[in-house]
């Protein structure tokens, strides 16, 4: 440690070399610019806008919204999954590259929220067709929550490994090149039940432990559910 | 932008383009096939339904105050019009029975103009912002959500909610004004009509914007007609119709709402009823909403301990109304932001709706999409769907 | 300067042209005309055109399902309504055709207000009304291959779509509305005939 007050940071030359692994330095890398992708289907798209807005400016954390999700890493789904709407955002999911992210936004893309008892064309949770990583509850959740779940998967991202072991489940790979190894047993670790995408079928039988519903979610402190 | 080029002159191979549901300037999930010959759209077919959240069937599982909540969720942008809409259907059924009868309370009237036409104002900030944006201009989109962020502090004060409100009930409003809100209305008001200047001169006045707009799919006022256009999209088109002043309900018929409709004020190349007619009435409208505010301040009565009091309360008792309803139907128009919100409900005399409809200015501005891309350029696309303003939840609901 | 009409003067002009169009009144008094289906393109046609008529917007096209309405006899019909505005005469006028549930056939009216073709849609989509004659009468909320018409009042909300079950892992409400296949009906069904049997 340099004292305080003698040199500005980082004029020390001790302090311009810095040790650290490839994959850390690149899950640091990642952690700090997560483009996300401009994905808003309902109610939660106003709250993700006001979010990029002015006075929450998720720009200062390395956030920029991408339009296409091929330069995407993060997918922020925010807003009711219809049954109809579902396939086409598994596909939009599938054509993010890897490693990519999902946060579900709200009480409709986490359980259907309030159109799940009695709606018929909701789709219950969006994590029965993607792998959903954090969840924020909130109908809708405000600002601060969003940011607040962003943090947790920021958590997230600086423990995946590029390299080395992975923190994801690889099947989520869709061609099989789950080249590093699989760590279904980690804590956190998520992932559908099965790569191939005709065959997630999760019916209300499935007692997989490993369906993407019984994955173990960040734990997110959100607004008001 | 009128061209000489046309589909028929030009020969050749089309393209089929798939626009959305996943698309930026869609507003969401509207879905567009869009089949093009060079730069020229021939046809673009408009696919609905991504959103669709059945909750007209919902209407017919809950309980009438039950609703509301459901009701912000079809037009989130302007919540509060939205609860508006069905609260002034609910109370007009109940009406058409002496026993029934519910007398709203008049500061309650008031405290509605005036979150409704807060939100008017919030909603068109949106839009205008949102129609910017997709066409490359990224500022004043900011400056909107700046000034909408105000609008939602005073909301969340009002309710504890910054988008779905379920703030206006049947018979009043859920809460009384809190404390100091009418100073700080004000002070908004103030700012923002300076700051609407700054907006105007950003972009309205803006040389590449309104050239980028004028003259593009103008639609005559016999077509807006015919295809249901409403709200600002109708009144573009130079009709001169407004709900709140033809067919008030609660009490725009005590307040002076003066009508702005489209006549061709791009200038030169402007028609009536292009997209920057759109546009503008838009703008029109916010200034109109911002008086409409200070005239409902004006009006409002002090408030009384009593909450159910006729002229001081916020809220008349309709608990036990709306467990026995009269029996039959109702149909309401009110004017959303993006026009009518119009409300059919049948009851069957129970404590759950019969049948609840409701009809909205977004899904019928699309079944005119069809008509009016044919022709255009690929990139006056996203000019026209952003002119309309369209919110996919009230398109499919 | 008002042109507007009464309903009274307009169900006159009506029906002195097509005799077969009756005036109604729902429960709560709110006027309306019944047209009968095969009437209601040269009905609607009037209008639009009679000079001191003028219906030139179609505000609201809709329909219920009056399977469970309380009526005496009970009706098996849909209730298609039409709410007509003129812009020209600001007077409004509500008109119902009434469809058989089993073969719900309406002549379509896009032809006659350029709005029709959408709300059509909707009302073909979500309550099965076949509206003969429009352009393209696909369903526009759900999905083409949905199955059932989900505000017949009789409707059965499905247990997946597309392979994805509804509801989540053991998920269960209360007194949720039926879907395909539930196990409940049976105990669902035992509960109300139980007061027959105790008035027996």
């Amino acid at each position: 440690m340099v004292d305080p007050g003698i040199a500005r940071p980082g004029n020390d030359p001790d302090e311009q070399v810095l040790v650290t692994t490839v994959d850390e330095f690149l899950a640091w890398g990642k952690e700090n610019s997560l483009f996300y992708l401009l994905f808003a289907t309902a109610c939660c798209g106003i709250e993700l806008m006001q979010t990029g807005g002015p006075r929450y400016d998720v720009d200062r954390l390395g956030m920029i919204p991408r339009a296409t999700p091929r330069q995407a890493d993060l997918m922020i789904v925010a807003g009711t999954i219809t049954h109809k709407m579902a396939s086409r955002v598994r596909t939009l999911w599938e054509q993010m590259t890897e490693p990519r992210w999902v946060v579900s936004m709200g009480s409709c893309a986490n359980s259907g929220g309030p159109f799940s008892k009695w709606s018929y064309s909701v789709l219950n949770g969006v994590d029965k067709y993607i792998p959903v990583d954090v969840y924020i509850p909130g109908c809708p959740p405000r600002p601060e929550a969003l940011i607040d779940g962003v943090m947790a998967l920021r958590e997230r991202v600086r423990k995946y490994r590029t390299l080395g072991m992975r923190d994801r489940d690889p099947h989520v790979v869709q061609g099989g090149d789950c080249a590093f190894g699989s760590h279904p047993g980690r804590d956190g670790a998520c992932g559908p039940s099965s790569a191939a995408p005709g065959a997630l079928a999760m019916s209300r039988g499935d007692e997989s432990p490993r369906t993407p519903q019984s994955g173990k979610p960040a734990q997110v402190n959100g607004g008001p559910a | 932008m009128s061209t000489d080029v046309t589909v028929e002159t030009l020969g050749g191979e089309r393209m089929k383009l798939n626009m959305g549901p996943h698309h930026p300037a869609t507003h969401g999930v509207l879905r567009l096939m869009v089949e093009t010959d060079g730069e020229i759209v021939a046809k673009a077919v408009p696919d609905h339904g991504f959103l669709h959240r059945s909750i007209e069937k919902i209407g017919e599982c809950v309980e009438w105050p039950m609703f509301v909540p459901y009701t912000d969720r079809i037009d989130y942008v302007c919540a509060m019009n939205a609860n508006l809409a069905y609260c002034v259907a609910v109370e007009k059924l109940l009406n058409t029975d002496p026993a029934t009868a519910v007398q709203v309370p008049l500061r309650a009237e008031c405290i509605r103009i005036i979150v409704a036409e807060l939100n008017r104002i919030s909603s068109h900030l949106v839009a205008v912002g949102a129609m910017s944006m997709d066409l490359g201009a990224y500022t004043p989109f900011l400056h909107g959500i700046a000034q909408r962020e105000t609008v939602n502090d005073i909301f969340e004060k009002l309710c504890g909610q910054r988008l779905t409100y379920n703030f206006v009930t049947i018979g009043g409003v859920a809460f009384d004004l809190h404390k100091g809100a009418e100073a700080e209305i004000t002070a908004f008001l103030d700012a923002f009509e300076k700051e609407m200047i700054r907006f105007n001169k950003l972009i309205t006045a803006n040389t590449i914007f309104r050239d980028r707009c004028a003259g593009v799919a103008a639609i005559s006022a016999a077509d807006a007609v015919a295809y249901g256009l409403v709200g600002p999209n109708l009144r573009g088109s130079g009709v001169d119709w407004d709900i709140r002043r033809d067919e008030p309900y609660g009490i725009y018929d005590r307040l002076a709402v003066r009508v702005p409709v489209g006549q061709g004020f791009a200038g030169r190349n402007g028609r009536v009823g292009d997209c920057y007619d759109r546009f503008v009435v838009r703008l029109l409208e916010i200034n109109e909403s911002v008086r409409l505010v200070r005239e409902a301040l004006k009006m409002l009565p002090a408030p009384v301990e009593k909450k159910t009091d006729a002229t001081g309360g916020y809220q008349a008792d309709v608990a036990k109304q709306l467990r026995k309803p009269p029996k039959g139907e109702v149909r309401v128009r009110t004017e959303a932001p993006r026009g009518e919100m119009g409300y059919v409900i049948v009851s069957d005399g129970s404590k759950t709706p019969y049948r609840v409809r409701c009809r909205t200015g977004s899904f019928t501005a699309c079944s005119i999409f069809q008509k009016l891309m044919r022709g255009i350029f690929m990139a006056d696309i996203v000019t026209v769907i952003g002119s309309f303003d369209i919110v996919v939840p009230e398109i499919d609901r | 300067m008002s042109t507007a009409l009464a309903f009274a003067a307009i169900a006159e002009q009506v029906k002195s042209a097509h005799p077969s169009v009756e005036a109604r009144e729902s429960d709560n008094r709110q006027p309306w005309l019944l047209v009968p289906a095969a009437d209601l393109p040269a009905v609607a046609r009037l209008l639009r055109d009679a000079p001191a008529l003028r219906f030139d917007s179609l505000a609201d096209l809709t329909g219920w399902d009056l399977a469970k309405f309380p009526a005496t006899p009970p009706s098996t019909d849909i209730a298609v309504a039409y709410y007509l505005h003129s812009l020209a005469h600001r007077h409004h006028l509500t008109l119902k055709v009434m469809a058989p549930r089993d073969a719900a056939q309406v002549p379509s009216v896009s032809g006659v207000w350029a709005v029709a073709n959408y709300f059509e849609r909707e009302v073909y989509d979500l309550l099965g009304v076949a509206f003969t004659g429009h352009p393209n009468l696909k369903r526009i909320m759900c999905p083409d291959d949905w199955i059932g018409h989900p505000l017949r009042k009789d409707y059965v909300y499905p247990q997946a779509y597309n392979g994805i079950a509804h509801l989540r892992d053991g998920q269960h409400f209360e007194d949720a509305p039926p879907r395909v296949g539930d196990p409940p009906p049976a105990p669902a069904a035992a509960a109300p005939a139980k007061p027959p049997v105790k008035s027996a």
